[in-house]
């Protein structure tokens, strides 16, 4: 049996790992959505393609960590912060794989788009991607800051996003009514939209996952 | 006489024992002395009351003498009773008769203070020369109060607080015999530790011209003062060079990062806060807390196990970077980014320049010589077919006309050799004056044309370029405007100094990743359709260079829910003071 002191040190080494493998993927996801937003917004196949195949590696990484974190809970049954920590870490690596699958059905749309060169991607597509960017990052910069405030702008810019996607909606729907031969193709941007929209529900739940590992009280469904 | 290295270090061992001993030695001969003397004071009070207690209860007839002696064979104090007026009446130490000869009133103080507060205490020193502590107390007996004093030597005392004072001796000597020991010790081993620094301090020293003789008398701490000095010197250029160390590399436009062997940044410069937009205070976090771009991670990675690694990406941000990762003495790596974003842009706008003018320029050329060669080889014969071809040669021969006369223009513009010649405008009348000249287009195609112009708006700029301008726009507009839609030309000032003009179309839209590259020459959204429409597909180049030769701004943006805005910025009419004054070269 290994001396005390070594097994803490042993403890600490594995959560610092894991951290690193969590912030890894976290930055791939990152990548992800980013390229997906360039794909299909400039209608690059090529772009599409190589983000599609970055799946294989957050998919890969969540079945890592989770076996890490299993692994954690057994040899060493954390407890407090660091029990937190680690079923946060289970909790995130769901929430991140979730978003890069939508990043792959972007790239997918994106590609069938190329071939109808006429489409314009409505105008808030971009700026929404960006959006959802910026609050998957913020979620994750409040993780590595412990930095519950942070947390919070994320859950509360949420609405941004929603109001984005409802006008793209909007506008997507009008489109349709006038320009009945691009319906097909509109759908196709309208599901764009709402796997954004998606997007940034995800990154409200790793905020609110942050929020529970920091100050160790459960926000989600405050009304149940 | 001077003392060698290890005599100063046992004097000072001394000085530094005499002083504690010293000290501590008064402290606790202090207490002790205080708190002997409060037992004592203790004791003889209890005697004092005890001999109260059996003079309270003494048989009838019994000597108050007596009771003295008896209670001081007890306790080995000396006991005198008085009366309240400090007679003696009773002692331990004189004899009954003794006592009544004894015709002197006391009035010692602590009697005095017994008489008044029933207790009373002093110190005093006897005809002898020994210090004596008396305790008083009043006792009320039976037949009279009378005082009762008990008295004992402070010699115990003293001899105690002796033989503390034996025992601090004793120990100030023993501790000077341990230092002794121990410093000549250390001493050896400092003096062989230091000798070759001082011996090759003196030996620097004597080397120094002109001071070959000196130091030699006591060379031990004067080259000891040498080194010191030099080590100092050392630190102040050591300091210098890593200060020029630290501003060379905050003002490099590359970022540059140093990290350990944890990967943790232990070097960051500002470049790199700016490019990698890295968070506060990001030294001492590890790379990836800093920065989540896994081909950076990758990199460094790479780099750790050793020699130079390079790669070429985007970051989150949207900027391109050319990286190169170095693994660096302690282990570390070392990372330096450079920003890349506008090299690539401007490669590529070269590149597809040089691909789309020599496409442009051989559409034009190729009709013409097929034209060309169909007339040579007999369709000149034939009237009819030939005037077709003629007339096809013509066309393309203009189109390649307007072609080389629009990039000479852009490439005036460019290079400031366009002559502009800025006047105040009234915009209301370059627009009408345009759209007399273009709006047939609309009317053909039953399009709408709606005006909305801010009256009395005048602007600063050049007629010609803004016929230019604005006969470019609102051509392009008609073009990708489908039948029946709607044009709109609006103008107003956004502030006092701007004046703002829009055209806006009821067109297809501008995809997003194309409305920062529509201004690039030759640059085509749809290429095919473009050139159906006639274009040379230089218009909003010249319209861009014209904009921002004036000092404009210009720019597209999606209008709801399709269609676009094309607009441009210009300065507003300047006051008619200066109407008259030198035209501002605007193309410099």
């Amino acid at each position: 049996m290994l001396p005390l002191t070594q097994v803490t040190r042993k403890f600490e080494t594995e959560l610092s790992s894991l951290r690193e493998e969590l912030l890894l993927m976290a930055g791939r996801v990152e990548e992800m959505i980013h390229r997906a937003g360039r794909a299909l917004v400039q209608r690059d196949v090529k772009l599409a393609k190589e983000t599609i195949a970055l799946d294989r590696a957050v998919n890969r990484a969540e079945v890592d960590i989770d076996e890490r974190c299993i692994d954690i809970l057994a040899r060493f049954q954390p407890m407090a912060k660091e029990l937190r920590f680690v079923t946060l870490a289970m909790k995130m690596v769901t929430d991140l794989e979730r978003i890069a699958d939508l990043a792959v059905n972007i790239c997918e749309r994106a590609i069938d788009l190329k071939r109808a060169d006429r489409i314009v991607v409505h105008a808030d597509i971009p700026l929404m991607t960006s959006l959802v960017q910026q609050q998957v990052a913020g979620a994750i910069d409040a993780f590595v800051n412990g930095d519950p405030s942070k947390a919070w702008e994320v859950l509360e810019n949420d609405d941004e996003v929603d109001l984005l996607y409802h006008r793209v909606f909007e506008d997507t729907l009008e489109r349709m009514r006038t320009d009945s031969e691009q319906v097909h193709q509109l759908i196709h941007v309208q599901s764009v939209a709402k796997w954004l929209e998606r997007m940034g529900d995800h990154s409200t739940n790793l905020a609110e996952l942050v929020i529970f590992m920091i100050e160790g009280r459960d926000i989600r469904h405050p009304g149940s | 006489m001077s003392l060698g290295f290890r005599g100063k270090l046992f004097l000072l061992a001394a000085l530094m024992i005499a002083t504690v001993v010293g000290s501590v030695g008064f402290y606790v001969e202090h207490s002790v002395e205080s708190s002997l003397r409060s037992r004592l004071e203790l004791e003889l009070y209890r005697h004092a009351k005890n001999t109260g207690v059996l003079l309270e209860h003494r048989v009838d007839g019994d000597d108050l003498d007596a009771v003295a002696d008896r209670v001081a064979d007890a306790t080995r104090s000396e006991i005198w009773i008085f009366d309240l007026e400090g007679q003696p009446v009773g002692s331990s130490v004189l004899a009954p008769l003794e006592l009544q000869q004894l015709a002197q009133v006391s009035a010692d103080p602590e009697l005095e203070q017994a008489r008044q507060t029933d207790r009373g205490m002093d110190v005093r020193t006897d005809g002898e020369g020994n210090r004596h502590l008396y305790v008083a107390v009043k006792v009320a007996a039976p037949q009279q109060a009378v005082l009762v004093r008990a008295s004992a030597p402070l010699a115990t005392v003293q001899q105690t607080l002796a033989q503390l004072r034996i025992a601090a001796v004793l120990a100030g000597i023993a501790g000077l015999g341990i230092a002794g020991v121990l410093l000549t010790a250390v001493g050896s081993q400092v003096e062989r530790a230091l000798k070759p620094v001082v011996s090759s301090a003196a030996a620097a020293k004597a080397a120094e011209p002109g001071d070959g003789e000196s130091g030699h008398g006591d060379d031990g701490p004067q080259s000891l003062r040498t080194v010191a000095v030099d080590l100092e010197r050392t630190m102040g250029a050591l300091s210098t060079e890593r200060n020029r160390f630290e501003a060379v590399l905050q003002t490099l436009e590359q970022a540059v990062l140093v990290l350990d062997a944890d990967e943790k940044l232990i070097t960051v410069n500002r470049a790199a806060y700016r490019l990698l937009s890295l968070p506060e205070r990001a030294v001492g976090r590890s790379l990836l807390e800093a920065v989540r771009v896994p081909q950076l991670k990758a990199l460094a990675a790479a780099a750790a196990e050793g020699g130079t690694h390079h790669d070429e990406f985007e970051l989150p941000s949207g900027l391109r970077v050319d990286v190169r990762a170095t693994r660096h003495d302690d282990e570390g790596v070392v990372i330096v980014a450079q920003d890349i974003t506008e090299v690539r842009h401007l490669e590529r706008v070269r590149r597809d320049f040089v691909a789309n003018v020599s496409h442009e320029l051989r559409t034009p050329i190729s009709v013409i010589r097929a034209n060309a060669e169909t007339l040579l080889d007999g369709a000149l014969d034939e009237p009819k077919v030939a005037r077709k071809f003629v007339e096809a040669t013509h066309r393309h021969s203009d189109r390649l006309g307007r072609i080389v006369s629009d990039l000479l223009d852009i490439s005036r513009i460019e290079a400031g050799r366009y002559s502009l010649n800025p006047a105040n405008l009234n915009v209301g009348d370059v627009v009408d004056q345009v759209l007399d000249l273009v709006e047939s287009n609309a009317t053909e195609k039953g399009i709408e044309l709606s005006v909305t112009i801010e009256p009395e708006l005048d602007m600063y700029a050049d007629r010609k370029a803004m016929e230019h301008i604005l006969i470019n726009l609102v051509s392009n507009a008609f073009k990708y405007t489908p039948e029946n839609g709607k044009v709109e030309v609006t103008a107003h000032a956004p502030t006092p100094n701007r004046v703002r003009i829009e055209v806006l179309d009821d067109g297809p839209g501008i995809d997003p990743a194309h409305r920062e590259r529509i201004f690039e020459r030759f640059f085509r959204v749809d290429s095919g359709r473009s050139r159906d429409m006639g274009g040379t597909g230089l218009g909003l180049s010249i319209v861009k260079n014209l904009v921002e030769a004036q000092r404009g701004e210009v720019g597209v943006d999606p209008r709801s829910p399709t269609g676009s805005v094309f607009w441009f910025t210009l300065p507003a009419a300047r006051p008619t003071s200066f109407e008259n004054e030198t035209p501002e070269a605007a193309t410099s």
